[in-house]
């Protein structure tokens, strides 16, 4: 067993399954909602600033994840829009706070043109509900929400809705494309996990789905897509269910079933080795790494005391 | 080896007539690069604890995270 390198505390971090909270950058900050508040944990220098604070009308944040490039961030909230936020490292500010003496006149402009670095791009709507999931592919933004729909969002158009995927029925919890952005994968509160092709949806607005996978007897919000095999999905259930499965998204078999006895709120593909790592609820509250394809475990981490509802990777 | 520090400013200029708050919260402590080794969890019980899980890039540095980790486990601090 093995124990955590560090611990943050998270105040009025939400106890929500369905929201999906945390994510990091590939510059290298993690991104944390604490209720209406977007906070940047820099890890470069573990320094900590705020990216934004939504109103009451508007909050709390259901959801965030960056864009490829590290820059960019879309934050869904619960009033079912969607914020999109440039988010250049605003480590200067802190760094200029703490060599400071003082604040002056000047030092204040100073902050407050470092301040200015963060800013709200453009607010996207489309849906009626919350948007708890969110997923980028290239320049297209994939919401889903309460409402159980799912929209892609051409970000750099003004008219930014290109296609809406209708099938789930309940809230849409999990959403993850392919590394070869040419399959998306979504989990909803329905129980179910559709596949949708790019290449399906670009003929059609509204898109058929290309499977869909009812195996799952819990909402499916856990998904993460193989590094080192194509057309591999992982997926994971919620308490009832408490499984983890493994699917051949391009003919939509099921290949692996493996029982967890606990609510799956996340896996992460191993990038360096064949295994798999998922978070889980009750009892344990432990994060477990798996060896693929055997799934054999090969450790349990354990520390949290209350279920685990998010895991992030660089 | 600088932990916490924590600042607090307030203003009252009068070109500026506005209480001007600032906290910053730093934690010095081991530099982490965007490896893909490094997993961040966060949970119902208001943490968020990193974890070597994946590994470690090489050698040395795994030593290093070893000898760290008594440390770490003790560590403790806030978010906000």
């Amino acid at each position: 067993m093995q124990s955590a390198d560090r611990t943050l505390d998270a105040p009025d971090l939400l106890d929500d399954y369905y929201l999906n909270l945390l994510d990091w950058s590939s510059t290298n900050v993690l991104s944390i909602a604490l209720n209406n508040t977007v906070y940047l944990w820099h890890a470069s220098d573990s320094s900590i600033s705020e990216l934004l604070n939504a109103d009451e009308e508007e909050g709390p944040v259901t959801s965030l994840s960056w864009a490829l490039d590290g820059t960019q961030i879309a934050v869904g909230l619960n009033n079912s829009v969607v914020q999109l936020w440039d988010s250049q490292s605003n480590k200067r500010v802190n760094k200029t706070c703490l060599s400071l003496p003082r604040f002056s006149h000047s030092n204040i402009m100073a902050i407050a043109k470092f301040d200015m670095i963060q800013l709200q791009l453009r607010a996207l709507k489309g849906h009626h509900e919350r948007v708890g999931a969110l997923a980028w592919n290239g320049p297209i933004l994939t919401t889903g929400g309460l409402d159980g729909i799912i929209i892609n969002h051409d970000v750099r158009i003004r008219d930014h809705i290109v296609q809406t995927y209708r099938g789930h029925t309940q809230e849409v919890c999990g959403l993850k494309w392919s590394p070869s952005g040419q399959q998306l994968a979504s989990g909803g509160n329905d129980n179910l996990l559709y596949i949708w092709d790019k290449s399906m949806a670009s003929h059609n607005p509204s898109s058929q789905y290309f499977h869909q996978l009812d195996e799952h007897c819990a909402a499916v919000k856990a998904l993460a897509w193989c590094p080192f095999q194509n057309n591999l999905l992982a997926s994971g259930g919620g308490s009832s269910d408490g499984c983890i499965k493994f699917w051949n998204t391009q003919t939509g078999a099921c290949l692996n079933t493996v029982d967890t006895h606990s609510q799956v709120s996340s896996l992460l593909w191993n990038r360096h080795e064949r295994e798999l790592l998922s978070s889980h609820g009750p009892n344990q509250n432990q994060l477990t790494l798996w060896k693929y394809p055997s799934m054999v475990k090969i450790t349990e981490l354990t520390g949290h005391t209350a279920r685990v509802l998010h895991m992030a990777q660089v | 080896m600088k932990i916490h520090a924590f600042y607090e400013y307030s203003c009252m200029h009068p070109c500026f007539p506005f209480k001007f708050v600032l906290t910053t919260l730093t934690i010095d402590l081991l530099l982490q690069g965007p490896d893909g080794y490094t997993v961040a969890s966060a949970a119902a019980d208001e943490t968020l604890r990193f974890w070597q899980v994946f590994g470690a890039p090489d050698a040395s540095k795994k030593t290093k995270t070893k000898d760290a980790k008594g440390a770490f486990n003790m560590f403790h601090t806030h978010i906000r």
